[in-house]
C-alpha cells in the first residue's frame, strides 16, 4: 500500500498525460498516484473514466492542482486515501 | 479554474484540417500573384492589385486558419458542440475558397459578376459559420474569459467586418449602389484587423500560450476586460469616423495602447516560461508580438507625421508580421496536438490504450523542418519591410522566400496528416490481429 508521486507540472503537453497513463497501468492493489499538475487535466479524466479509474482533484500546496488516482474497484486504496485525507 | 481540452468533444480531424491544409495553397497563390504584379503594389492602397492581395491574405490564409481552429476549439475549449459540424464545415470551406478566389480575381480585373458571386459565397459561408458557432457558444456549458472573447470576436468582429465588406463590395461591383469607400473602408479594416483577427488571437492566446509555452496565466485584468475594452473602442472609433471625425485620432491612440498592452503582456509571460528550451512556436510568437508593437508605433508616428509608405508599412507589419506569424506558429502546436489527440481517441475506442505507443507531439512534424520554415518566413518578412522603401528587387526576393515558406508549411502540415493516417492504419491492423487471435 503506497503512494506514487508524479510531478508533471513542468512538462509540456502531451507529456503529462502520457506519463500519467503509463504510471496508472503499473498500479498494484492498494496503491494510488498523486499527480502534481499546473493546469486541471480535463483530457485525462475522460481516459480515466473509460479505464475504470477513480480520481479526486484538489488545489495543492506547492502546485496549482493535485490529482489523486486509484482503481475504482480497489477498496483498500480508497479507504487508505480517505484515512489520509481526513 | 481554467478548462482544458477534452477528448470526447473533439470533432472529426478533417473538419479543422480541411482549412489548415488549404491556407498554404492560398499562401502559394498570393506569393505568385505578388511576384507577377511586382512592386507597383506600393503605389497606392486603392490599387486593385493591393485590394486583391490583401483579401487573398486576410480571407484565404488568416481567416481560413482561424475558422478551422474555431471548429476545433469551440467544442473542446467551451464544451460547445456544433450542430452538423462536418456538413457546416464543408459549406463554410467551399464558400470561403470560392468567395476568396472570385473576390480577388474580380477586384483585380474589375469584373462585377465575379465580385457579386464572391460576395454571395462569402455571405453564405461566413453567415453559416457565425450562426453555427454563435448557437453553440450560446449553449456552451463553460463560459470563461476565452469563451466570452470568442463570442465577441465572432458575433461582433467577424459579423461587422462581413457586413461592411458586403456593402463596400456591392458598391464596387454595382454602379447603382452608392460607393461608400471613403466612409466605410477604415471601419471595415478596423473591425477586420482588430475586432476579428486581434481579438481572436488574444482569446486563443489565453488558452494556448500558458498551456503550450509553459508560461504563467495571463493576468485576470487582461482576461476579463481586454476584449470588452477593444470592442468598446471599436464601436467608438466607427461612430467617430462617421459623425465626430475630430475624435478619430484620440480613439486611435487608445486602440494602439490596448494592442500594446496585449503584446507586452504576452512577451513578459513568455520571458517567465518555465522550460527554457528552443521552441519554433515561441519564435513565431515573439516575431509576431514584435511586429505588432512596431505596427502600433508606426501607426502613432503616422498620425503626427503622415507619409504614404508608413500606412503601407502598418498593414505589412500587422497582417504579415503579426497575424501571419502568430497563426503560422500556432499551427505548429495545434496540428500535432490534434493528431495526437485523435490518435489517443482512436486507441481508447479500439481498447488499444497502453498496448500501442503513438508518436509524441514533437515527433509529428520534425523540428528541423518547422525551424527551416520559420527562417524562410522571417527572412521573407524582413525583405518585405525593406522593400516598402527599396522596391524591386528586394520585393521579388521577399515573395520568392514567401513562396518557399508556404510550400514548406504545406509540406509540414501534410506530413502531420500522413502521420495520422499511418498510425490509424497501424492501430486498426493491431486490433484486427488481436481479434483473429
Amino acid at each position: 500500500m503506497a503512494e506514487i508521486q508524479l510531478d508533471v507540472s513542468e512538462l509540456e503537453p502531451c507529456e503529462p498525460l502520457e506519463i500519467t497513463l503509463q504510471t496508472i497501468s503499473t498500479l498494484k492493489p492498494g496503491d494510488w498516484i498523486r499527480v502534481y499538475h499546473r493546469r486541471e487535466p480535463f483530457p485525462l479524466y475522460t481516459l480515466l473514466k473509460q479505464q475504470d479509474f477513480c480520481w479526486q482533484t484538489q488545489t495543492g500546496k506547492n502546485h496549482p492542482f493535485e490529482i489523486l488516482i486509484w482503481r475504482c474497484n480497489d477498496t483498500q486504496a480508497e479507504s487508505a486515501l480517505k484515512h489520509l485525507e481526513s | 479554474m481554467y478548462p482544458g481540452l477534452s477528448l470526447d468533444q473533439a470533432p472529426p480531424i478533417l473538419v479543422p484540417f480541411r482549412f489548415f491544409l488549404t491556407a498554404p495553397l492560398f499562401g502559394i497563390l498570393a506569393s505568385l500573384f505578388a511576384l507577377y504584379i511586382g512592386d507597383e503594389i506600393f503605389a497606392s492602397r486603392w490599387l486593385p492589385s493591393i485590394l486583391s492581395l490583401t483579401h487573398l491574405f486576410t480571407l484565404g490564409i488568416i481567416s481560413m486558419v482561424m475558422v478551422g481552429a474555431l471548429f476545433q476549439m469551440l467544442p473542446v475549449v467551451a464544451g460547445a458542440a456544433l450542430i452538423a459540424e462536418t456538413l457546416v464545415s464543408r459549406i463554410v470551406h467551399a464558400c470561403l475558397v470560392t468567395g476568396t478566389l472570385f473576390l480577388t480575381g474580380g477586384l483585380y480585373q474589375n469584373i462585377p459578376w465575379a465580385i457579386n458571386l464572391a460576395l454571395i459565397a462569402l455571405a453564405i459561408g461566413l453567415l453559416s459559420f457565425i450562426m453555427a458557432t454563435s448557437y453553440a457558444l450560446w449553449r456552451a456549458p463553460r463560459s470563461h474569459d476565452s469563451v466570452k472573447g470568442m463570442r465577441l470576436a465572432i458575433t461582433m468582429g467577424l459579423l461587422i467586418t462581413l457586413l461592411l465588406g458586403l456593402i463596400l463590395g456591392f458598391g464596387h461591383s454595382d454602379s447603382e449602389t452608392p460607393l461608400l469607400r471613403e466612409l466605410l473602408t477604415r471601419p471595415h479594416l478596423l473591425w477586420g484587423a482588430l475586432g476579428w483577427v486581434s481579438l481572436l488571437v488574444a482569446v486563443i492566446a489565453y488558452q494556448v500560450v500558458p498551456m503550450f509555452q509553459m508560461t504563467p496565466e495571463y493576468p485576470s485584468w487582461i482576461r476579463r476586460y481586454w476584449a470588452r475594452v477593444l470592442i468598446g473602442l471599436l464601436i467608438a472609433a466607427s461612430y467617430a469616423e462617421i459623425f465626430i471625425p475630430i475624435l478619430v485620432e484620440p480613439i486611435g491612440i487608445l486602440l494602439a495602447v490596448t494592442l500594446l498592452a496585449f503584446a507586452v503582456t504576452t512577451l513578459r509571460l513568455q520571458r517567465k516560461r518555465k522550460r527554457r528550451l528552443p521552441d519554433v512556436t515561441l519564435n513565431f510568437w515573439r516575431l509576431g508580438m514584435g511586429a505588432l508593437i512596431t505596427s502600433v508605433a508606426v501607426y502613432v508616428l503616422n498620425l503626427f507625421w503622415p507619409q504614404p509608405p508608413l500606412s503601407l508599412l502598418i498593414g505589412t507589419l500587422f497582417f504579415i508580421g503579426f497575424a501571419l506569424s502568430v497563426i503560422n506558429g500556432m499551427l505548429y502546436k495545434i496540428v500535432p496536438f490534434l493528431v495526437w489527440l485523435h490518435l489517443q481517441n482512436q486507441l481508447l475506442s479500439s481498447m488499444q490504450l497502453g498496448k500501442i505507443k503513438i508518436p509524441n507531439m514533437k515527433k509529428i512534424i520534425p523540428d528541423h523542418l518547422s525551424k527551416r520554415q520559420y527562417w524562410l518566413h522571417t527572412s521573407a518578412f524582413i525583405c518585405l519591410i525593406i522593400s516598402v522603401f527599396a522596391g524591386n528587387p528586394v520585393f521579388q526576393i521577399s515573395w520568392s522566400l514567401f513562396l518557399a515558406s508556404f510550400l514548406l508549411l504545406g509540406f509540414n502540415l501534410l506530413i502531420a496528416y500522413r502521420c495520422f493516417q499511418k498510425e490509424l492504419i497501424r492501430i486498426a491492423l493491431k486490433g484486427t490481429k488481436e481479434q483473429q487471435q
